[in-house]
């Protein structure tokens, strides 16, 4: 009986027991597992949350030809590379003096240590052939000095009197793999050239280059003054203003094709025309009855919405990088000053608030900041501010700096400047550092500088 | 309801003048502090210290040459005549081993080991360990872990080599983790390991971009900054984070 009566007893105990042992070994393993995966847990992390700005050294030795030719367009297709990456700031060539490697073709590893010697951190080999059909092929391969690999390979081809263009894609390709950002080397600028007497009979024409000023050439747009050239970030179409038929108009100009026609025959001035980030419609101001109002044109239907309504100024329209937004620039609250509204032409917004006046804003292709000019104290700077009105900072001053222009990467702004009262305006850009002020090179006094996308 | 409102209002009373009784304390008063009690801030609990030791216990051994500062004149007692030189070899060829590997700029980090350095002649017998507020100790485990002068220095060499990717939009993604194992002399034991991302391959080019940025500032470093005393390899997980310096371009 007492048995019967302890015997169920006596089986809780042994479970217990069992329980307690699976449970101590269970703790047991858990704990062994801790201590293995301790070590791991417990490495040592160092915080790096301060670098340098400073530009990426750079080797880029002349590309390697057999032939005269050969050997003369590598060396210039190099000398292009170079100067369009010293150009960007953010490259620094290093000495070709220090090149102690002469790599016998393009295929060959180049031997790291002598480049390591140079300091540089990135190396370009490249080479240069002429096809038995005339046409010149440049192949080139971008090395990670210190990572002892391979980062970049590609070849072009085309006529050789087409190198230049090889030279900006192969600096575009550089820029890309080494920023991770999109180059803006392979592009063009359209641009006003001024010439003669100052005053009405000045010369304006419209004239159209390599961005780093070469290749200029006068566009045939006609006989009239011109001014305001804008580029369609998809095509390469340009709209501009022209006086052509009296009063100002707004023109559209297929530049591959030279096909030009005036957009809309309205009654009244039309003026400040922008493209669409898509480019099937431009925003322009219509001056209709002495109210200047910024309208829409679809180019397919060439049909126009009127977008504001208000009794002052409103003028140059620029719309943001998902075409969801326009920003402009209105007298309504008594000086010039910035303002967004919705593609709509709803939900305006005032997002400038700093003293002076602020004129022509453009929206960076990248969507993140406007350019605009700003005219405080008697000068004239280029600045950027956030799309909410935040972070401005100018980027340059002097005594006449206006209309701003975009490169297609949002990373540098071309400008037109007049250093001081009569000196003629001259190109300049400035990247968004404010740090890296040039002069653009062109034949004569320009202004209106207009950047492409980048070319196909 | 009445009586209820009573009884609160007593039972606040009471609680109240309870909060001004105390209990006589049966802890004795301790002795006061008789000197300052040497503390080691220490980044993690573990049963054993695992830094390499700031200071050798004898300092007189023949091992004080393999932590002999550069260019400091040290009196060595010439040998027997007719002893061999277990002593001056070591030395010697310690001394070449320094000269051959490239040894970042003493004047660099001068004062992140002056204090170490200071550490490696005699104690001053009239001052203890207490006083001083620091003791030498030797190290127990494996010492493979920094010292926080290491990390210091080790931080503020790799910012030098470091082109921070500040020029790009959304930082956050930007982030990179780079492990790297270090040789006691501070060259990389061995290849630099890409921890966070894991790969190259998927991730967007500015990622991409921000990795190799990272890999090839490890690279641009070495050797590393280690403490002078160092006799063992050393690991580490470097994050650079450029979150702070975005815009700044």
């Amino acid at each position: 009986m007492a048995d019967q009566m302890f015997n169920p007893n006596r089986k809780t105990t042994r479970q217990t027991e069992r329980a307690m042992k699976f449970l101590q070994a269970f703790l047991l393993s858990l704990a062994a597992a801790f201590a293995v995966a301790a070590p791991a847990h417990a490495e040592l992390e160092i915080d790096i949350t301060r670098g340098h700005l400073n530009p990426m050294p750079v080797a880029v030795p002349d590309f390697i030809g057999t032939q005269a030719q050969e050997v003369g367009v590598g060396k210039q297709v190099a000398e292009v590379i170079r100067a369009n990456l010293t150009r960007s700031s953010l490259f620094r060539i290093t000495d070709p003096a220090a090149y102690l490697d002469q790599a016998p073709d393009v295929n060959t590893q180049p031997r790291f240590g002598d480049w390591k010697v140079t300091q540089a951190q990135a190396l370009v080999i490249g080479q240069s052939t002429l096809m038995p059909d005339g046409r010149l092929r440049i192949e080139f391969r971008l090395w990670d000095v210190f990572g002892e690999s391979e980062a970049l390979a590609s070849f072009y081809a085309t006529t050789p009197e087409n190198w230049r263009r090889i030279a900006h894609k192969i600096s575009d390709a550089i820029y890309k793999r080494l920023t991770g950002e999109e180059g803006y080397f392979d592009t063009r600028v359209v641009f006003v050239s001024e010439s003669g007497p100052r005053g009405a009979r000045r010369v304006k024409q419209l004239m159209i280059m390599d961005q780093d000023g070469a290749n200029p050439s006068i566009l045939p747009t006609g006989a009239a003054q011109v001014i305001t050239p804008r580029f369609s970030p998809t095509a390469q179409q340009i709209t501009f203003m022209s006086f052509e038929t009296g009063r100002p108009r707004v023109f559209l100009y297929n530049i591959e094709t030279g096909r030009r026609e005036v957009l809309g025959g309205f009654d009244g001035m039309s003026y400040a025309p922008r493209f669409s980030p898509r480019g099937d419609s431009v925003v322009l101001t219509l001056d209709l009855g002495g109210n200047s109002e910024i309208h829409r044109m679809d180019l397919r239907s060439r049909s126009v919405t009127r977008l504001t309504n208000n009794p002052a100024i409103d003028t140059s329209p620029s719309y943001s990088k998902e075409g969801d937004q326009i920003v402009f620039n209105s007298d309504r609250g008594g000086s010039r000053q910035i303002y967004t509204m919705d593609a709509n032409g709803g939900n305006v917004q005032r997002i400038s608030t700093g003293d002076g006046s602020y004129t022509t804003p453009v929206w960076s292709p990248r969507g993140d900041l406007i350019a605009f000019t700003k005219q405080s104290g008697g000068r004239f700077g280029i600045g950027v501010m956030r799309p909410d009105g935040s972070g401005e900072r100018m980027l340059s001053e002097s005594y006449l700096d206006e209309g701003p222009t975009w490169s297609p990467n949002g990373r540098v702004i071309m400008f037109f400047r007049e250093a001081r009262p009569g000196a003629g305006p001259k190109l300049w850009s400035v990247d968004l550092t404010g740090q890296n002020l040039r002069q653009v090179t062109t034949p004569a006094d320009a202004s209106d500088p207009a950047w492409s996308p980048l070319l196909p | 309801m009445r009586l209820g409102w009573i009884g609160s209002v007593l039972a606040h009373v009471i609680m109240l003048v309870a909060t001004f009784v105390a209990w006589p304390r049966d802890a004795p008063d301790l002795p006061p502090p008789s000197g300052v009690v040497p503390v080691e801030i220490i980044d993690k609990i573990t049963d054993v210290t695992n830094v390499t030791a700031v200071a050798p216990m004898e300092p007189e051994t023949p091992d004080d040459a393999q932590v002999a500062p550069d260019g400091a004149p040290q009196a060595v007692a010439p040998p027997e005549p007719d002893a061999p030189e277990p002593i001056a070899d070591p030395r010697q060829k310690q001394k070449k081993q320094e000269k051959s590997r490239r040894v970042v700029e003493a004047s660099d980090y001068a004062g992140f080991f002056d204090a170490a350095k200071k550490n490696q002649g005699r104690p001053n017998p009239s001052t203890t360990d207490a006083e001083r507020g620091e003791r030498p100790r030797d190290r127990i485990g494996a010492g493979t872990d920094m010292t926080m002068t290491e990390t210091d220095a080790i931080n503020s060499h790799v910012q030098r080599c470091w082109r921070a990717p500040a020029d790009l939009p959304y930082p956050e993604r930007l982030i990179v983790k780079v492990r790297i194992r270090l040789n006691a002399d501070g060259s990389l034991a061995a290849a630099p390991e890409l921890v966070s991302p894991r790969s190259l391959g998927g991730v967007d080019p500015a990622t991409r971009v921000a990795a190799e940025a990272a890999m090839r500032a490890v690279r641009v470093c070495e050797p590393f900054p280690v403490a002078p005393n160092r006799t063992e390899r050393v690991n580490a997980v470097l994050n650079f984070d450029p979150r702070l310096m975005a815009g700044a371009n």
